[in-house]
């Protein structure tokens, strides 16, 4: 759904070519709800054209399918031109209608009034020594330059960042086993991911992306916000999009030139902190399986890994 | 660009920050004698990176609620960003003390901020000021800081999937229905 411009967006728009235009990302496509009309209206035709299928596929990436069946409410309720008490009634209503089936409506108003409060009540309890946490004492690493502007061979990487540039909103899964999941396993400090997080996403405020980046996303909290950190191979995103039949890198080689820099970082991830994720039931398996290689194999990964890391710390093109 | 009235004396200065554009006021607001401050300069968009579509996002929603609150008659102080400005922290927190003495207020009061350091430093700007900052807490979530917190005293680990029960039986949310259980990995 395409929201009409208002004058008002017309005239930020001339301020930001003029005064901002080396900032990251576009404002040739704007279509953001800028009032609580505009929002109101995205609300319904998310009610009506894609909550039911929300359910099924919240979990998906697809190239050329940037929105697929998310709401994208989350810009207009942190800024509060939307109240969660009247998204939550519609959602109900449509399920009690039989608009959208449990699984889809269930799975969003837990987003709502499960997910988005608990993470603000979190924030207030732990702040403000809660943004110094860093459970892998990463060292001062920087988010990598393809995280800017999108320049890299890694599809999947590429394909979040042309939606996040053009849009300033990228769903759920992009964030967590795309971008997050890079950050975590290629070692980038928590806060600088958040700050990242912060400054390139409209509905970032600081309760909503510090939980969500550095606690969730990046484990920075040893696990107060989440059970496990959420890493993957290369395979999970294979798995859950159509990014790697189109990428030079494989998800499955862990070692060598076209091996997928998320599969050979992880397995560098799991032996970097294997100390402190011992503890972490839910990755006993992927120790397993990392066991069953052999050294010669571990050190192949070790030293692709160490390829990868000081390509991300030169900024060069990966 | 300031729109106030000098003559009638403000005896509440009601600072919003530039995610709480709420069209409604907290039920405390008194239209006749408190008066509402917003600064573009919040969204923290000096030196640096960020996103065109946030700035857009933030300033034009921004905009819309200055014309609406005009719209309606209410008091305002506003100030528009036509460049970057540099968000010297130090300097911000003597920039609004000096602006907010010309108003020569009785009381500030804030909706409860969309992060730590921008409370702390109202809260910095109301000590120097030597005026009362009043905390309204944010109509906008279902539950309060300190709500949360009753829910999480003596739990050892706090976990999004019993908390969300809990917030569906407070609120009778599709409680009908049966608990699917997925895992909570969601922005």
């Amino acid at each position: 759904m395409q929201l009409p411009e208002t004058k008002i967006v017309q005239d930020v728009k001339r301020l930001i070519s003029s005064h901002f235009r080396n900032n990251p990302g576009s404002i040739d496509i704007s279509n953001l709800p800028v009032t609580p009309e505009l929002a109101n209206r995205w609300l319904v035709d998310f009610v009506n054209h894609r909550l039911a299928q929300f359910g099924a596929y919240e979990d998906a990436m697809w190239s050329g399918q940037p929105l697929l069946y998310h709401s994208r409410l989350s810009a207009p309720l942190n800024l509060k031109l939307l109240d969660p008490r009247s998204v939550v009634t519609m959602v109900s209503k449509a399920f009690t209608e039989g608009i959208a089936p449990i699984n889809s409506a269930e799975g969003f108003v837990r987003q709502v009034i499960g997910w988005r409060e608990f993470i603000h009540g979190l924030y207030w309890k732990f702040m403000p020594e809660y943004s110094n946490l860093n459970y892998f004492e990463c060292g001062d690493q920087d988010v990598p330059a393809f995280f800017w502007n999108g320049e890299t061979d890694m599809n999947c990487v590429k394909q979040s960042m042309d939606i996040l540039l053009q849009t300033g909103y990228v769903h759920h899964i992009h964030r967590l086993m795309v971008f997050g999941n890079f950050s975590l396993i290629a070692g980038i400090h928590p806060l600088r991911f958040h700050k990242w997080h912060k400054a390139m996403y409209c509905d970032a405020t600081d309760w909503a992306s510090l939980p969500n980046s550095l606690g969730m996303s990046q484990f920075g909290d040893g696990g107060r916000v989440a059970s496990k950190p959420y890493c993957s191979t290369g395979l999970y995103i294979n798995k859950m999009s159509d990014f790697c039949k189109k990428c030079r890198y494989n998800p499955r080689k862990s070692n060598g030139d076209s091996s997928c820099p998320f599969t050979v970082l992880y397995f560098d991830f799991l032996m970097r902190n294997r100390k402190k994720l011992t503890s972490v039931a839910r990755l006993r398996p992927q120790f397993r399986n990392l066991d069953l290689k052999g050294e010669t194999e571990r050190a192949a990964i070790r030293r692709q890994a160490d390829v990868y890391k000081s390509m991300i710390a030169g900024g060069r093109l990966l | 660009m300031i729109h106030h009235e000098q003559t009638k004396p403000v005896h509440r200065i009601l600072i919003l920050g530039s995610d709480q554009l709420n069209r409604k006021l907290p039920e405390s607001f008194d239209t006749q004698h408190d008066l509402v401050y917003l600064n573009e300069a919040d969204i923290e968009i000096a030196g640096l990176q960020v996103h065109k579509q946030r700035i857009l996002m933030y300033l034009a929603a921004m905009r819309h609620l200055k014309a609406d609150l005009e719209k309606d008659g209410i008091r305002l102080l506003y100030h528009s960003v036509s460049q970057p400005v540099q968000n010297n922290s130090q300097r911000t927190v003597t920039d609004l003390i000096h602006e907010l003495n010309k108003l020569h207020p009785q009381k500030l009061a804030c909706i409860r901020p969309g992060s730590y350091d921008a409370l702390d430093k109202l809260q910095t700007v109301a000590r120097k000021m030597k005026l009362p900052l009043e905390i309204i807490e944010d109509s906008s979530f279902f539950i309060t800081p300190s709500e949360f917190s009753e829910w999480a005293t003596d739990k050892k680990r706090h976990r999004q999937e019993f908390f969300y029960r809990w917030m569906r039986k407070r609120f009778g949310v599709l409680m009908d229905n049966p608990d699917t259980h997925r895992s909570g990995m969601e922005f």
